[in-house]
């Protein structure tokens, strides 16, 4: 942590690949960016576009194919098991679905406790400690203490959701993988879950990887936003630019497919041919070719990130003209 | 405007083991002639018990549709027997589901799916009406030849179609869409709104669209009604329910979702829980959360005021306002 500007995370061309009977599976391919202590670095896009895989390889829940993680400058991909199990309480995640990311036959304080005695942070005969640790996390979550008690199926998805939350904090962790954490919820009960996160990031200075389908949740939250499309970022740039100046057509298409609650906003829809193609065996050109109303013969060359403007890159040939061949 | 299907005073409940839930309570609700009316509300709001009780397809036992009319033309569709009711499902009012990996039967091909609904209600022979599902898939943009597909080779917005191809076959008066594009990635959502949109023009079908979120609601409906604890709320026109809300449940809902056309810094989240429909409070069911809740709102429940032109609101606030307005 000698260089205050270094990068939190840092993630270099990373691939996961995935062997199928038809090919090999690009799930997250030649994906690079780097996250600043304290920031959120949203990850849009569609169902299979790779953001879980990319979530779960950063923290080396798969291996990943090639590539670097770099936390705090230092490659973690190249990490024993022991360094690995050290790294853990500095890099969590928060799962989707509070349903099933919860053993049913646990309650609230041993699901809490769980990580803090794997972790040795609190012996395990040291009742008084870990009691006195649970309530601490619950308070700071705000989950009420006669819940202690409890197992998940008593507790609605809002309150699962913050003992997913509990757990993840329970370590003090610096870096946090928020995969999906609000999808599940109705929407009074997103919006309560989205200001804690958002509480606990200014309190604690967490860093999030913020990973969802929901453009609206990823526009409020983000610092920097990158959109994925089948295991590539196509673009990235800080949110109000993204949404004033998207310059990839997929992007565009992603945008404007998002029904505005407000009937006097009228939608004008880019529309997008077909729907999104298998992973498999994908080739050199653009993936994104087959359903862009702006294709052309360049689109079959192995597309590159290109800068356009101030923190602003996209990967697409025409570099965001898209005058011609309307 | 003509009333196309008129809810009147609808209770369902559930008896179960653990109690009676109170799904849906005396709901009133009017579906005008070509229009599109958006139910809005949360999980366990009673949205889907609502439209289920229109087709008459809520489990019994432990349901039971206990009071109300639900008038289609000048027949009650509570009232009808068996046969009857049959000719009307799929037929005059038909119905889209969720979730189109389960609504679909995964060892018919869809072509079949689709023809089945066909010759129940037309009178035409198999071949005719396998010709007819065809031309039912490539309405939705489905090419035929993929009429002897299974449901597996399609992707979900593809099921999808193929679903709503099943509903509107028999060109129904009635769509009852319950969250038609919740299991689906939002581009491909966009596309099945535009296709129901631009169905809804050429058939002249009117569209009951059950929804929890307020974006599909603001470019898909003229009417809404927002539906808590199983009754409505507040009802009106789009523009009413977004431009002049009323009650402070739906003013909440706006409140809590992160909107990407507004800039904010943080979001205003709805404090507590619905209440359990097993033991709803004497008073306003949403008062416990209501952050201008008075003494008289948890003893007295609140009935249904109209504000102006179509605008109702179940609250007292606004029925005190009125009065100021008189005075």
């Amino acid at each position: 942590m000698s260089d205050a500007n270094a990068p939190l995370l840092e993630v270099r061309r990373l691939k996961k690949y995935f062997d199928t009977p038809a090919g090999p599976l690009q799930a997250v391919d030649d994906v690079s960016f780097s996250i600043g202590a304290g920031e959120t670095l949203g990850v849009v896009g569609e169902s299979g576009c790779g953001k879980t895989t990319l979530g779960r390889t950063i923290l080396r829940l798969q291996e990943p194919t090639d590539g670097q993680i770099l936390f705090h400058g230092d490659d973690i991909t190249k990490y024993s098991k022991r360094q690995l199990k050290a790294l853990r309480s500095k890099m969590q995640i928060i799962f989707q679905d509070p349903y099933s990311s919860l053993n049913p036959r646990q309650t609230v304080a041993q699901a809490i406790a769980a990580p803090l005695v794997l972790q040795g942070i609190v012996r395990k005969g040291d009742k008084e400690g870990l009691e006195k640790k649970v309530l601490e996390m619950m308070d700071r979550v705000g989950l009420a203490r006669r819940f202690v008690n409890t197992y998940p199926h008593e507790l609605d998805g809002g309150r699962r959701q913050r003992i997913g939350i509990a757990r993840a904090l329970a370590l003090d962790p610096e870096f946090i993988v928020c995969d999906e954490p609000v999808s599940a919820l109705d929407v009074s009960i997103q919006a309560q879950i989205l200001n804690l996160m958002q509480d606990l990031q200014e309190e604690l200075g967490l860093t999030y990887l913020f990973i969802t389908h929901d453009l609206s949740v990823v526009k409020h939250l983000s610092t920097r936003i990158v959109v994925m499309y089948l295991g590539q970022v196509v673009e990235s740039a800080d949110p109000e630019e993204l949404f004033r100046n998207p310059r990839h057509p997929y992007t565009q298409a992603l945008l404007s497919a998002i029904p505005v609650p407000s009937p006097d906003v009228k939608m004008e829809r880019v529309k997008l041919k077909g729907e999104i193609t298998s992973p498999v065996n994908m080739g050199q050109g653009c993936r994104f070719a087959g359903r862009c109303a702006y294709a052309c013969p360049e689109c079959s060359q192995a597309q590159t990130e290109e800068t356009i403007g101030e923190g602003h890159t996209v990967r697409c040939c025409r570099q965001g003209n898209l005058s011609q061949n309307e | 405007m003509k009333n196309l299907l008129e809810i009147q005073d609808l209770t369902v409940r559930f008896h179960t083991e653990d109690g009676t839930v109170n799904a849906v309570n005396h709901v009133d609700l009017r579906l005008e002639d070509g229009m599109t009316l958006g139910v809005v509300g949360e999980t366990g709001a009673g949205k889907t018990t609502l439209a289920k009780s229109i087709m008459r397809i809520i489990p019994h036992p432990p349901g039971k549709i206990e009071g109300g009319k639900i008038i289609y033309g000048d027949r009650d569709l509570l009232e009808m027997d068996d046969t009857e009711i049959r000719s009307v499902r799929g037929k005059e009012i038909s119905m889209i589901f969720q979730d189109p990996m389960s609504a679909l039967n995964p060892v018919i091909p869809v072509g079949e799916q689709i023809a089945e609904v066909i010759s129940i209600h037309e009178n035409l022979d198999k071949k005719q009406a396998y010709e007819r599902a065809c031309a039912m898939l490539e309405m939705v943009g489905i090419p035929a030849f993929r009429a002897h597909e299974y449901p597996h080779q399609f992707s979900g917005g593809m099921k999808q179609r193929v679903v709503i191809a099943i509903a509107l076959a028999c060109s129904p008066r009635i769509l009852i869409a319950d969250e038609p594009t919740t299991a689906l990635d939002v581009t491909i959502q966009a596309q099945v709104l535009e296709m129901m949109r631009d169905l809804k023009e050429k058939f002249g079908t009117s569209i009951l669209m059950i929804t929890h979120d307020l974006g599909v609601v603001a470019q898909m409906c003229q009417k809404v009604a927002i539906m808590y604890a199983g009754e409505i709320v507040e009802s009106g026109t789009v523009y009413d329910i977004f431009d002049r809300t009323a009650h402070p449940y739906t003013e909440g809902l706006l409140g809590a979702i992160p909107k990407v056309h507004l800039q904010e810094r943080r979001l205003r989240p709805i404090d507590g829980l619905m209440p359990d429909p097993m033991e709803l409070p004497a008073g306003c069911a949403f008062c416990e959360r209501c952050k201008y809740a008075q003494e008289r709102c948890s003893a007295e429940h609140p009935p249904m005021v109209l504000l102006e032109g179509e605008h109702y609101v179940r609250c007292f606030r606004a029925e005190q306002g009125r009065e100021e307005d008189k005075a």
